[in-house]
C-alpha cells in the first residue's frame, strides 16, 4: 500500500466555494441596493414571485432532489400556509404572524401522518407520487366543500398593515423577506449537503438497499425530509398569502403550484442548493413573457397556446440540461476534475 | 462471534437455505463455497437482515440479530457488500464511502478523514473523485468493500468482491483484505475462486441446494465426495 497522501481539503461551512462564495454576496448585495430604485412595480412583483417560486422548489427539492421521493402532492402544505393567513385574519387573530407557526405545525403534522402512513407501507416511487397527489386532491376538494374555507370561491380578506401582521403598503418589504429566505435556504441547503442527514438521503435517493447495508434507517430519514420539507413550503404559502390577501383552492391547493414547485427544482437542478432558486426565476420569467406575448396578440389569459409553449420550453430546457442548468453544471464540474486526475495518473 | 443457527429460507414451495448453521470468530476468515443457486447471497442477505429467514436464528456475540432490520443490524457490527454492486452512481468514490464513514463519524471532517484512508487502503484513493457511475466493475467491487469498511464493522460480508478480476488482481486483493483482517475484523466470503479460497480460508463451509454438505478447511472441504459430487456431478467423481 502507498502512504496515506491527503490532498488538502477545506472542511469549513461551504466547503471550497472559491470564488463562488463572492459571486454569491456580490448578486445578494447588487440586487438588495438597485432593486429599489431601479424596478418599476411590475418587475419587482415578478421578482418577488420568482423568489418565492424558488424557495418553494428548494423547500420541494429536500424530498424531491436530494432524497429523491416524488411528491406530488405538496400544493397542500402550501396552501396550508396560505389558509392559515386567511382563517386568522377573518378569525381576527392579533398579531397574524401567529398563523405562520399555526401553519407550519398543521402542515408537519400532516406530513408526519402521510409520511408515516406512505413510507411505513413502502410506497416507493411512482406509488409515492400518486399517494402524495391523491391525497393534495382530497385536501382540495374538501376545502371547495367547506363553507368556511370559502368554498370554490376562495377567501379575501381586508389589508391589516404591521410588521408583526406581515402586511406592508409597497412589495418592496416582501423582496427583502424573500431574499433573505433564498439566502438562508442556499445556505441550508450547502449545509444539509455535507451533514450525516444530507449524505444519507442522498444515498437513499441512489440506491436505497445499499443506503440501508451502511446502517442509514431509510425510512426514519424519508420521514424527516418529507416533514422538513412540508413545514418549509407552508412558510411560503404563509408568506404569498399576505402578498396577494386572497387565497383560492384553485390556485393555492392546486397540482399547478406542486408542478411549479417540481419544474423550479427539475429545470434549475435537481438536488443542489442553487438549483431550484435558479429554477423558479425561468419559470416565472417564461410565465410572464408568454402572459405578455399572449396580450399583444389579443389574450390576456394564460392561453392555450402559451401553455403549449411553456410546456414546450422546458421539454427542450431538459433535453439540453437533463440534471437541470445547475445540476449540470456540477457534474461537468466533477468530470473535469476526474478527467484531470486521470491524466495525472497515466503520466505517474 | 457470529453464529447461524439451523437457518431456513423458503420462498412459497422453494427451500433457498434449508437448516444451515455455523459459527465465525473474529480472528477468522471463513468461505462459502457453492455451485451457483446454492443459497450463499440468500444466507449473506439473512445475516445481514436483508432477508428474514423463516426459521433460526443469527446471534452477534450473544445477541439476537434476526428480526432486526438491515440498518440495525449495520449498526451491530455486520457490514456487507452486494454481488450486484449497489454504488451511489452520482456520488464521487469519496462521496460513496463518506456515507459508510458517517455510520461512526461524528463531524464531516471525520468522515472525510475516515473515507480518504479506507480508500487508500482498498486502493481506490487516486480515483476519489470519479463518479462511481464512471468507475469500471472491479473498482465498484473494491468500492463496496470500501464502503462497507468504512462502517468500522465487526464483521465483513463479502459476496464474490472478486470476480472479473485476472489472478493477480485477485491476489492484490486478497492481500488487502488480509491486512484488514489482522486488524481484528472478522471475515465471511462468498466466493468463486478456488485459489482465493484456499489462500485465505481458516474453514471452509459448501453449501449446494441450500443445505450445508460439507465444512472444513478448505483441503479437506474441497476432496470431500459431496463436494465434488455437487461441483461436477456424479458421473466425474
Amino acid at each position: 500500500m502507498t502512504a496515506l497522501q491527503l490532498a488538502p481539503r477545506r472542511y469549513g461551512l461551504l466547503g471550497s466555494p472559491g470564488k463562488a462564495i463572492w459571486i454569491g454576496v456580490a448578486v445578494v448585495l447588487a440586487a438588495a441596493l438597485l432593486v429599489p430604485a431601479q424596478l418599476n412595480p411590475y418587475y419587482l412583483r415578478v421578482l418577488i414571485i420568482g423568489l418565492l417560486y424558488g424557495y418553494v422548489s428548494a423547500c420541494w427539492n429536500i424530498i424531491g432532489g436530494y432524497a429523491g421521493q416524488m411528491s406530488l402532492g405538496h400544493s397542500m402544505f402550501f396552501g396550508i400556509g396560505s389558509y392559515a393567513v386567511a382563517v386568522s385574519a377573518r378569525q381576527g387573530w392579533d398579531p397574524l404572524v401567529l398563523a405562520l407557526p399555526a401553519g407550519i405545525v398543521v402542515s408537519g403534522m400532516l406530513a408526519w401522518f402521510v409520511a408515516s402512513i406512505c413510507f411505513r407501507y413502502s410506497l416507493k416511487g411512482i406509488y409515492f407520487a400518486v399517494g402524495t397527489l391523491l391525497l393534495a386532491e382530497i385536501v382540495q376538494i374538501a376545502v371547495v366543500n367547506s363553507e368556511f374555507l370559502g368554498r370554490s370561491q376562495g377567501l379575501q380578506f381586508p389589508p391589516r398593515l404591521g410588521i408583526l401582521n406581515v402586511q406592508f403598503e409597497t412589495d418592496l418589504p416582501y423582496f427583502y423577506i424573500f431574499l433573505a429566505l433564498a439566502v438562508l435556504m442556499i445556505l441550508g441547503s450547502l449545509w444539509l449537503e455535507r451533514t450525516k442527514l444530507g449524505y444519507d438521503l442522498v444515498a437513499l435517493r441512489e440506491q436505497e438497499e445499499g443506503a440501508q447495508a451502511l446502517g442509514v434507517d431509510t425510512n426514519r430519514i424519508k420521514r424527516i425530509a418529507f416533514v422538513l420539507s412540508a413545514m418549509l413550503t407552508a412558510v411560503g404559502g404563509f408568506l404569498y398569502a399576505s402578498l396577494i390577501k386572497f387565497v383560492e383552492p384553485g390556485y393555492d391547493l392546486s397540482i399547478s403550484i406542486t408542478l411549479i414547485m417540481i419544474m423550479g427544482a427539475v429545470v434549475g437542478g435537481r438536488g443542489t442548493a442553487l438549483g431550484p432558486f435558479l429554477g423558479g426565476l425561468v419559470v416565472v420569467l417564461v410565465q410572464e413573457a408568454l402572459a405578455t406575448a399572449g396580450s399583444w396578440i389579443g389574450t390576456t389569459s394564460f392561453s392555450a397556446l402559451a401553455q403549449m409553449t411553456y410546456g414546450l420550453f422546458f421539454v427542450v430546457t431538459l433535453l439540453l440540461f437533463p440534471r437541470g442548468v445547475v445540476g449540470e453544471w456540477v457534474r461537468r464540474r466533477a468530470d473535469k476534475r476526474a478527467r484531470l486526475l486521470g491524466a495525472v495518473e497515466q503520466q505517474a | 462471534m457470529l453464529q447461524a443457527r439451523d437457518i431456513e429460507v423458503r420462498f412459497g414451495g422453494l427451500v433457498a437455505v434449508d437448516g444451515v448453521g455455523f459459527d465465525v470468530e473474529r480472528n477468522q476468515i471463513v468461505s462459502i463455497i457453492g455451485p451457483n443457486g446454492a443459497g450463499k447471497t440468500t444466507l449473506f442477505a439473512v445475516l445481514a437482515g436483508f432477508q428474514r429467514p423463516t426459521r433460526g436464528t443469527v446471534t452477534l456475540d450473544g445477541e439476537t440479530l434476526t428480526g432486526l432490520p438491515a440498518h440495525q443490524v449495520a449498526h451491530k457490527g455486520i457490514a456487507r457488500t452486494f454481488q450486484i454492486v449497489r454504488p451511489f452512481r452520482d456520488l464521487s468514490a469519496l462521496d460513496n464511502v463518506i456515507v459508510g464513514a458517517y455510520a461512526k463519524a461524528r463531524s464531516y471532517r471525520a468522515a472525510v478523514d475516515e473515507a480518504s484512508a479506507v480508500l487508500n487502503e482498498v486502493g481506490l484513493y487516486a480515483k476519489r473523485d470519479f463518479l462511481a457511475a464512471y468507475l469500471t466493475l472491479p473498482d465498484l467491487k473494491l468500492l463496496e468493500v470500501a464502503k462497507a469498511l468504512a462502517t468500522r464493522p465487526k464483521y465483513l460480508l463479502l459476496d464474490e468482491v472478486m470476480s472479473g478480476l485476472n489472478l493477480k488482481e485477485q491476489h492484490d486483493v486478497a492481500k488487502m483484505l488480509e491486512t484488514i483482517h489482522s486488524r481484528g475484523t472478522g471475515i465471511l466470503l462468498v466466493e468463486h475462486s478456488l485459489a482465493i479460497v484456499q489462500r485465505m480460508s481458516d474453514r471452509v463451509i459448501c453449501l449446494d441446494s441450500g443445505r450445508k454438505i460439507a465444512e472444513g478447511t478448505a483441503e479437506a472441504v474441497m476432496n470431500s465426495e459431496a463436494v465434488q459430487v455437487a461441483y461436477m456431478g456424479v458421473d466425474h467423481v
